[in-house]
């Protein structure tokens, strides 16, 4: 756990020196401090989550504005391809679920999208994913830091915390980065802030609509409770602040101002006023109630928002596939066409990039651990992503008659990440120090950007 | 006590693209010919010949009687299979949503569907000839029943009811009554002559489908009894025997997704993975005792005394007996199909 001040900080269970600080720290002087990171903890789902958020939107005050935003779904398991964005019904390895057709002429997608196929043609469509990690966990880091965690000098940060990094919330009342529900598999599938430290740590919500847990209500009486405290607090930590690292000091209370300025502004995660018709549209479903959240969050400023569709590795459609499968992709397509809808209509699709995909595809055999259900797959799979000014109605990439091989145009993960930082005006080879050594923001500096989305 | 003996030879299909075991998904007997057929992983149905040699060797699984692939449709998979009770035709369902008919000829369906209809806004998950031959109920995955004309695939009834997907139909044996079960976990029983609802039964069972490996959502298979009384119903989790008349529960099993009654004895068999057989004493079929409250307790366990068990793995479905009640037809998710004498 990173305290602020104790030099040793552990993301996804890989423990690093962020600070450089020395001195050991009695139990007592943190006391007041440990409850509010365990709160932060709390909230965060990780350690130091929620609160070191907090310090990260000091820098917003400084950090030029963009406006650009990014809604990532996250499809944790692996959606098979077959039965998302590249059916091949009637092959032998097509399956039982059937394709429509889609905005686009010729286009199909699978029967259980027909939001998504009416709002093809405002998205990005990549059927020709390669890459080569097929494990939940390491492919989960990969999909969402572009490092293969073998490869690793330094933990790499998620993307999105590489964006708060980089594009933070122009207002500093605002979390740059928030996180709403959180697979429950592995250390890696969901990476955190890594060598960035705690500062860019999401700020994790539980799901289901809900916003950071343990954030008392917003009223007069609970803001000026907080003063009280923080007065306290205050005079209590000034022996303590002597002779440290005033920088770190300033860092720490900066997570208690952050949470005064977002005391003031809680209803930010508050949806209960949200219209009923919405709900209806969202689908009733913790996806349907994080999309509204979602919505609302990029709408009052914050930038970058982590959804999470399920937890357990629901698209791990390894057996009994074909039947649940249905449920899962007829609730992630009632929420995307709500929020994509949403998003045109209040004019955030332009700036908002929005990102659905998982951590790679299902074998084209019919095979799982346990029939009907397919197994993980690199060769080929497919994701989709829009808005932000990207051209729009794309479809790029193509697979064999029984998605078996790539055809053409093949995308690697390092594209794809190459092509999201250019979006945002991230240059996707930028370095950053870590322990003195320099590291690029996607890995090797390899991959380029996807030009034909531009 | 009935006993169940294995026959010696294995029934498999397989398409040769090397893409999967052709899982089996329900099985069914020729009422006249010895020949069966099943619905499996594919987009066609196997046929087999119950009297050839298993004379061909499959690779993992020995000599077996290897069957041909029939009955295509384009796209998708067939769902629901039912045979027509005098074994004029067979009907099939598919997730292309089609209800097709086959005219059974020289022992095997033709070539190509003697009519063909888009039968539902989803699926077509399952498919029951009535009694007498002459009707069609299908159940699909818009939450609707329909009646066809067996003879001309015309529609005679639109059936609301379900809240969501329909998995299975069944009619009693003297037409009287459809019933349908839904992953809504209800069982809705139907008056043949006004297609009212008679009764609603809520099995439950209804989820959501979340996770890795959800349990199957309400209702996966139903069967009625030789004599109409009772109503088998097999959802994710359980099994369970209703009254038919009343829509009382009166037993109950923690097995799962497979149901049927033998059509000459009081002897129910049921369960995915491990296949039960029980010789139930109806007369003990009874609702469940109610507490000082009034409250219903648990219901009991079938009565009667199982009298075997067959392991074929996990997801394994398909089960039905012989309408002469000597055999029993057991699929598996390998691609095979077992029989059993049942003496």
């Amino acid at each position: 756990m990173n305290s602020g001040n104790c030099s040793e900080t552990s993301i996804d269970g890989l423990s690093m020196n962020i600070h450089a600080d020395d001195t050991v720290c009695p139990k007592y002087e943190h006391s007041l401090s440990r409850r509010a990171l365990l709160q932060g903890a709390a909230a965060g789902g990780v350690a130091f989550g929620g609160f070191g958020r907090l310090f990260g939107a000091d820098s917003a005050a400084v950090a030029r504005q963009n406006g650009k935003r990014v809604i990532l779904v996250f499809m944790s398991g692996g959606p098979s391809q077959f039965e998302t964005w590249d059916p091949k019904p009637g092959q032998p390895t097509g399956g039982p679920h059937i394709s429509i057709p889609t905005a686009l002429p010729g286009i199909h997608i699978d029967e259980y999208m027909p939001n998504l196929a009416r709002l093809a043609d405002r998205m990005i469509t990549v059927r020709s994913m390669t890459s080569s990690n097929g494990d939940h966990d390491q492919g989960g880091y990969v999909a969402q830091t572009a490092y293969n965690p073998s490869a690793l000098v330094a933990p790499a940060p998620h993307w999105l915390s590489i964006c708060a990094h980089e594009k933070p919330s122009a207002n500093p009342g605002l979390p740059s980065y928030v996180m709403l529900g959180k697979d429950n598999f592995g250390s890696l599938h969901v990476p955190g802030a890594g060598f960035l430290g705690a500062k860019y740590q999401a700020l994790q919500c539980p799901g289901d609509g809900s916003g950071p847990q343990d954030l008392p209500q917003s009223s007069e009486e609970t803001i000026a409770a907080f003063q009280r405290r923080e007065a306290l607090r205050k005079s209590f930590s000034r022996p303590f602040a002597e002779g440290r690292d005033s920088r770190l000091v300033q860092s720490h209370d900066g997570a208690f101002d952050q949470v005064g300025r977002l005391l003031r502004s809680a209803d930010l995660f508050d949806i209960s006023d949200e219209s009923p018709a919405d709900f209806d549209r969202y689908g009733d479903s913790r996806l349907g109630r994080d999309c509204i959240l979602a919505r609302k969050l990029v709408e009052e400023g914050v930038p970058f928002v982590r959804i999470q569709h399920q937890s357990g590795l629901a698209w791990d459609k390894h057996r009994r596939a074909f039947q649940s499968q249905r449920w899962i992709t007829n609730e992630f397509d009632t929420a995307m066409g709500a929020l994509i809808d949403d998003l045109i209509d209040r004019g955030l699709w332009k700036d908002t990039l929005l990102v659905l995909m998982g951590e790679f595809g299902r074998t084209p055999q019919i095979q799982g651990q346990g029939q009907p259900g397919r197994n993980h797959w690199t060769k080929c799979w497919s994701l989709s992503f829009g808005g932000c000014g990207l051209q729009e109605g794309l479809v790029i990439g193509s697979t064999n008659d029984n998605g078996t091989e790539l055809k053409d145009r093949p995308v690697t993960i390092h594209d794809l990440f190459c092509t999201f930082y250019k979006t945002l005006d991230i240059d996707p080879h930028k370095e950053l120090e870590f322990e003195n050594r320099p590291i690029p923001f996607v890995e090797d500096k390899l991959g380029t950007p996807m030009e034909e989305v531009f | 006590m009935p006993k169940l003996t294995k026959v010696e030879k294995k029934f498999f299909v397989d398409d040769g693209n090397n893409r999967g075991p052709m899982t089996m998904l329900r099985v069914r007997f020729h009422p006249r010919d010895s020949k069966l057929v099943a619905s499996c992983a594919d987009r066609r149905i196997a046929w087999f010949d119950l009297t050839a040699e298993a004379d061909q060797e499959v690779k993992g699984r020995g000599k077996c009687v290897v069957g041909e692939l029939v009955c295509p449709h384009e796209i998708g998979w067939v769902r629901g299979l039912d045979v027509h009770p005098e074994g004029k035709q067979l009907a099939t369902g598919g997730s292309d949503r089609t209800l097709r008919v086959w005219a059974w000829k020289d022992g095997r369906p033709g070539e190509q569907p003697s009519h063909q209809v888009e039968a539902h806004g989803g699926w077509v998950e399952g498919v029951a000839y009535a009694p007498d031959g002459r009707l069609i109920a299908t159940a699909g995955f818009d939450g609707l029943v329909k009646v066809w004309d067996s003879a001309d695939l015309k529609l005679l009834q639109t059936l609301e009811g379900h809240k969501r997907y329909v998995d299975d139909v069944a009619w009693s044996s003297d037409g009287k009554w459809l019933i349908s079960g839904g992953e809504d976990g209800q069982v809705i029983v139907r008056d043949t002559q006004s297609w009212q609802t008679l009764r609603t039964i809520e099995f439950g069972g209804a989820n959501n489908q979340s996770g890795q490996i959800p349990k199957h959502s309400g209702v996966h298979r139903l069967a009625i009894s030789r004599d109409d009384r009772w109503l088998g119903v097999a959802g994710g989790e359980q099994l369970s025997v209703f009254d038919l008349q009343s829509g009382e529960i009166v037993a109950s099993e923690r097995d799962r997704m497979q149901v049927a009654f033998h059509p000459k004895a009081d002897v129910l068999a049921g369960g995915e993975s491990e296949a039960k057989f029980w010789s139930f004493e109806a007369d003990k079929l009874t609702p469940p005792e109610k507490d000082k409250n009034g409250k219903p307790k648990s219901p009991q366990g079938i009565p009667g005394k199982p009298f075997a068990s067959v392991k074929r793995g996990e997801w394994s479905l398909g089960l039905q007996f012989s309408a002469d009640g000597k055999q029993v037809a057991l699929g598996n998710a390998a691609g095979i199909v077992e029989l059993y004498d049942v003496g």
